[in-house]
């Protein structure tokens, strides 16, 4: 350890905003990152529930209102 | 009437013999609980890494003779170059993977680590002109290695707009392999660019033929924080991969019947 003090380790000899803005700057999109994937994996869920719902609906919808089959009398 | 293919009623498919191994992991049924499950160990390693690299980097490593502190940049900026070409090369070679053997599963693993190899990618360019401000007196030069590295985030940006562009799973997952594999050649040309070129950015301290032209701890914090980022990017890329098979699985039985769709209600 060769820092003499808290105080040189920030000022990280001179060139404190260089290094720590890169840190910073690298922390923060790790963060971004993170959230992403959070925000990713909640949207599919979600989605693949609606999916699921629209499904059910439109197999719902088929049974009660089957298409009715062509007559003989119907025009071509 | 539906144009849904049948669902897949078991819920671990069983897998012919001579498929077991570590090739049934093909399977998404299969992969996705080996992902969750070691994807946060994965994280847990990338952040002891890192701060066994950090406390090298910042405690044990000297002040350098020609830059004085603000060379411990470096602890981020290579690590995070490196693992942005690797993570390149990765994914072209699941593409081809995926388009040799027709895997699904390959094509998910090369759109799930896109996003980590941005963010490398961006972490490399922002870090990189916050160290050449003081060194070389600018933040940006139009050199060879600095302009095919820019090169290359355009390419992870394109490859991941085209991903979103596409519904079509299949055509997305082709195009997208073909971003990958077309791409990849820039990879060497960055890596080569200090050679080939008259560049502002310097040579390699670090080559796989030659001894390291830098001192043993600066190149130990270093390698440590390689480490962490390859292992930050393994647990990204299974955590990411994992909503990703389930929408692409999600006729089969075995998602619905999965915990994570099986609770309604989300935090």
């Amino acid at each position: 350890m060769h820092w003499a003090s808290w105080h040189d380790f920030w000022h990280m000899g001179g060139a404190a905003f260089f290094v720590w803005a890169s840190y910073a700057a690298t922390l923060a999109l790790l963060v971004l990152e993170l959230i992403g994937l959070r925000v990713r994996r909640q949207r599919a869920i979600e989605g693949l529930h609606r999916w699921k719902a629209v499904r059910a609906s439109r197999r719902h919808d088929a049974q009660r209102a089957p298409v009715p089959s062509p007559r003989a009398t119907d025009p071509p | 009437m539906h144009g849904m293919s049948e669902p897949n009623s078991r819920l671990e498919s069983p897998l012919p013999h001579r498929q077991e191994g570590w090739r049934s992991l093909a399977a998404p049924a299969r992969f996705y609980p080996v992902a969750e499950r070691a994807a946060p160990r994965f994280a847990l390693l990338a952040v002891v890494l890192a701060l066994a690299g950090l406390w090298v980097g910042f405690f044990v490593a000297p002040t350098d003779a020609q830059q004085g502190e603000v060379y411990r940049i470096i602890f981020i900026h290579v690590p995070a170059a490196w693992m942005s070409m690797f993570l390149y090369l990765v994914m072209a070679f699941w593409a081809g993977v995926g388009l040799v053997l027709n895997t699904r599963l390959s094509f998910l693993m090369m759109r799930a680590l896109a996003p980590t190899g941005a963010l490398f990618c961006a972490v490399a360019l922002i870090t990189g002109a916050l160290w050449g401000k003081p060194t070389w007196g600018t933040y940006w030069v139009w050199d060879a290695r600095l302009t095919s590295q820019l090169l290359l985030m355009l390419l992870y940006l394109g490859f991941m707009a085209l991903a979103q562009a596409l519904d079509n799973p299949s055509r997305g997952d082709r195009a997208c392999a073909l971003l990958a594999l077309v791409g990849a050649f820039n990879v060497p040309v960055i890596y080569f660019s200090v050679v080939w070129w008259n560049t502002l950015h310097q040579g390699a301290s670090v080559s796989l033929t030659k001894a390291p032209s830098m001192a043993q701890t600066m190149l130990l914090g270093m390698l440590l924080m390689a480490l962490a980022a390859w292992a930050w990017s393994v647990a990204m890329a299974l955590w990411r991969i994992g909503p990703l098979i389930l929408e692409r699985e999600r006729n089969a039985e075995w998602v619905w019947q999965h915990p994570v769709l099986a609770q309604k209600e989300t935090r």
